[in-house]
This record gives C-alpha cells, sequence and structure tokens, in this order.
C-alpha cells in the first residue's frame, strides 16, 4: 500500500469514529435537565447580588425581604408548556419499579407524532414507544414527548423536540441554514405539512441523516438512532413520515 | 421568560450534545466525566455568553470551551489521573455501559490506538480529522498557531499509524 492510500485509510477510519460512538439520548436528556436547573440557580443568585448591590444602602433587613419577593417571583414567570392543572394530561404509574409519566387520552390527543405510521410506511415496523418526560420549571410544569420508531432494518427513528423560545420561525430557522458550510453535511430547505424544515444529509462516507422542522412554538428533531447499519439513513423515510405529523394539535 | 442566552444554549444544545460529548470524552476517556464536562461546558458558555461575538462559529466556539474546562479539570485531576493510566492506560471498551455510550466494533481498534496516544496529539488528530476543524478553527480551539497544529498533526498522525501497526501486529500473533 502506498503513503497516500494509506493515509485516506486512516483518514476515512477516523472519520468514521464520529458517527460509530454514541452517547445516549435519555442520558444526554438527564444532563440537559441537571443544566437547566444549574442556570436557574445562577439566574436566581445573579438577579439577587444585582438588587442586592442596589439595595445596600437601604438597611439589611430590607434588602433580605426584597431578595425573597424577587425569587418568588421568578419561579412564576416561566411560561407554561402544553399542559395545565384543570386538564389530566398525564398520569403517574409505576412501571418497572418506576414512577413513569404516562399520557392519558387527552393528553393523546395532543401528540403530533402518528401512531400508525407503519401502515403508510413500509420500513417502520410498528407502532411508536413512546417516551414522556415532564419538567417542573418553577411552579409550571412542561410535558416532553420522544416517540421512537422501529424499523424493518433494525435500527430506529427517533422524535423528539423542544419549545421554540424566539417565538419565531424565521429567527430559529438560522439555527439550521447557517451561512456558513456545514463539514460533511448538505443542508436543503424542504416544506413538510406547510412547516419549514431543514434536511441535513451527510456528503461522506459515513453520518446520517437528519431533518428538522421549525413551527412557532417547536423545533422537532428526527434522526436515526441505535447501531444502524443503514450509514446514511434515509432521507426519504424521514420526510414521508414528517408528512404524517399533525400540526394543528400543538399547544 | 427565559432569556436570549438561554435561548441559546438550548439551542446548541440540542445541536452539539452529541459532538461536544464525543469529543470530551475522547480526550478524557471516562463517560461520566466527559457528562459532567459537557454539562459544565455548556453552563460555561451560558455564563460567558457576552464573551462570544461571534467572529468565529458557534461550534468553534463551543469546542474552544469544552476544550478549556477539560484541560482544566485535567490538569486538576493529574496526580489521580496518573495512576490511573498507569493501571489502565487505555479506554477499556468492554467496561462502557451499553444504555450510556456505545461504539460500533468497525471502529474499536481506531478508537483505542486513539486513546492511547498523547494528548497533544490525540486533541489535533480529533479536532482535525475527526471533527472535520479548518486548521484555523483548530488552532483557535486550541488556542495556539496554526504551524504548531500542522506539526503536531504530523507528529501524531505518524503516532497512531505506528500504534495501529504494533496493535494488528499483535492481534496477528495472538491468532
Amino acid at each position: 500500500m502506498n503513503i497516500q492510500s494509506e493515509l485516506d485509510t486512516y483518514n476515512r477510519a477516523l472519520q468514521k469514529v464520529e458517527y460509530d460512538l454514541e452517547w445516549s439520548q435519555e442520558q444526554a436528556d438527564l444532563v440537559w435537565k441537571k443544566l437547566e436547573r444549574q442556570i436557574y440557580k445562577e439566574k436566581v443568585k445573579s438577579r439577587a447580588f444585582k438588587i442586592f448591590g442596589y439595595l445596600s444602602t437601604i438597611s439589611i433587613t430590607f434588602s433580605l425581604l426584597f431578595l425573597l419577593v424577587i425569587q418568588l417571583g421568578n419561579e412564576d414567570s416561566f411560561v407554561s408548556g402544553m399542559l395545565s392543572k384543570e386538564e389530566k394530561l398525564y398520569t403517574m404509574e409505576v412501571i418497572d419499579g418506576k414512577e413513569t409519566p404516562v399520557l392519558t387520552e387527552k393528553g393523546m390527543e395532543y401528540v403530533v407524532y402518528p401512531m400508525d405510521a407503519h401502515k403508510e410506511i413500509n420500513t417502520i415496523s410498528g407502532e411508536p414507544f413512546l417516551g414522556v418526560s415532564v419538567r417542573k420549571i418553577g411552579s409550571k410544569e412542561q410535558i416532553f414527548t420522544q416517540a421512537i420508531y422501529p424499523t424493518s432494518e433494525g435500527r430506529f427513528i427517533s422524535v423528539h423536540y423542544s419549545k421554540n423560545e424566539t417565538g419565531s420561525v424565521e429567527e430559529m430557522s438560522r439555527y439550521f441554514l447557517p451561512e456558513y458550510p456545514l463539514y460533511g453535511t448538505k443542508v436543503t430547505e424542504i416544506n413538510v405539512s406547510g412547516q419549514r424544515a431543514f434536511l441535513h444529509e451527510p456528503t461522506t462516507e459515513y453520518g446520517t441523516a437528519a431533518l428538522y422542522i421549525v413551527t412557532k412554538k417547536y423545533v422537532y428533531y428526527m434522526n436515526n438512532q441505535g447501531l444502524i447499519d443503514k450509514q446514511q439513513g434515509d432521507s426519504g423515510e424521514l420526510i414521508e413520515l414528517a408528512n404524517l405529523f399533525n400540526f394543528e394539535v400543538e399547544r | 421568560m427565559a432569556d436570549y442566552r438561554e435561548e441559546d444554549i438550548h439551542e446548541w444544545y440540542n445541536l452539539y450534545h452529541q459532538t461536544i460529548f464525543k469529543f470530551i470524552f475522547m480526550l478524557t476517556k471516562d463517560y461520566q466525566q466527559a457528562e459532567d464536562l459537557t454539562q459544565e461546558t455548556f453552563f460555561k458558555a451560558y455564563k460567558y455568553h457576552h464573551t462570544f461575538k461571534g467572529d468565529s462559529s458557534e461550534k468553534t466556539w463551543l469546542f474552544s470551551v469544552a476544550h478549556n474546562v477539560t484541560v482544566d479539570h485535567m490538569r486538576k485531576q493529574k496526580p489521580i489521573r496518573f495512576f490511573k493510566e498507569l493501571f489502565q492506560p487505555q479506554i477499556d471498551i468492554k467496561l462502557l455501559p451499553e444504555n450510556v455510550v456505545q461504539l460500533k466494533e468497525s471502529s474499536k481498534e481506531i478508537h483505542e490506538a486513539l486513546s492511547a496516544l498523547k494528548h497533544s496529539h490525540r486533541e489535533v488528530i480529533i479536532l482535525r480529522k475527526i471533527k472535520g476543524f479548518s486548521i484555523t478553527e483548530t488552532a483557535e480551539i486550541l488556542n495556539c498557531s496554526e504551524s504548531k497544529v500542522k506539526s503536531t498533526l504530523h507528529r501524531g498522525m505518524l503516532a497512531l499509524e505506528k500504534r495501529l501497526i504494533k496493535e494488528s501486529g499483535l492481534n496477528e500473533h495472538t491468532k
């Protein structure tokens, strides 16, 4: 083997490592929750410091009183997600000895993902597994769901979403359609069920396709997961599945 | 209401948590530390968000934060790490809990070879060859000159090649 082809072999093998290594999404979500709490504490702390500086000329008693008021006010300032206390959208059930949130019938009405995609798409082999997580932010609760669709090829299609904190499709879309080129990725803007979506397809031998859908309220992330044999993923399959989403029930 | 910094961090976490985690994991060779340091990276990015001027992409900036966080941590852990590496010089793939980190069989050999390299060689190879950053971006992330990146990469690739040849020789021998 000559030096150039040896180098090419090493380069390819190295490039492949990025795609052969995978951090569990469940674990990543746990880290995000911890990070959210850390940020929240930092916000409370920095606000308290600012206020404390301002009030330092007044008596300590007044300062402490103000801090308490601000901290309480802060808890209420978080926006609520799809849950309101009057409607029971989920119940807590013990599954495998663990308290787990499970969507009620009412809660299922607000699920954007299709439950019968396997009837429309040949490669999807059954109903999705629906993971539900409830985040408590201050005094408010927000429900997040993740759908994992099994495929006949042994891999999975994972879909989850997060809030579009900007509230603007235009602004959020900039994250997915960057002005600078993304290494090893071809980005194409498409339209799925009337929503702006961005298809990220690998241009190298390795990598998987991902589809991001931006709505005014949420951002949906779709990709292939698990130790997949079909390295490139299937862009057509992602688009087909996204077209079955019912964005009208978003709230 | 969430502030604009929190919005950015949320978005950046959604986009880059996998690649940042893998970068830190390949540097520290410890998935628990990698999880803690990934959290620390995004927290630092939140705290020092005002220092991001947009001269480079947010991805490059996040990698430089991740690199600094990891190097600081490793410096503090140096004596512990020394003993740890003495007894466990490479990542023992078998010890990785499958529900947390998965590594495909086809990449195990190169991953192990990479984990046995010097830290300075490893970080340049990860950034240039695995993550695909340009020489300029790599220099920015590592806070060094472009010529340093080029020379370290050259030496690192030679060391990696040597390690892989040695490993394949060992495998042949044990067959």
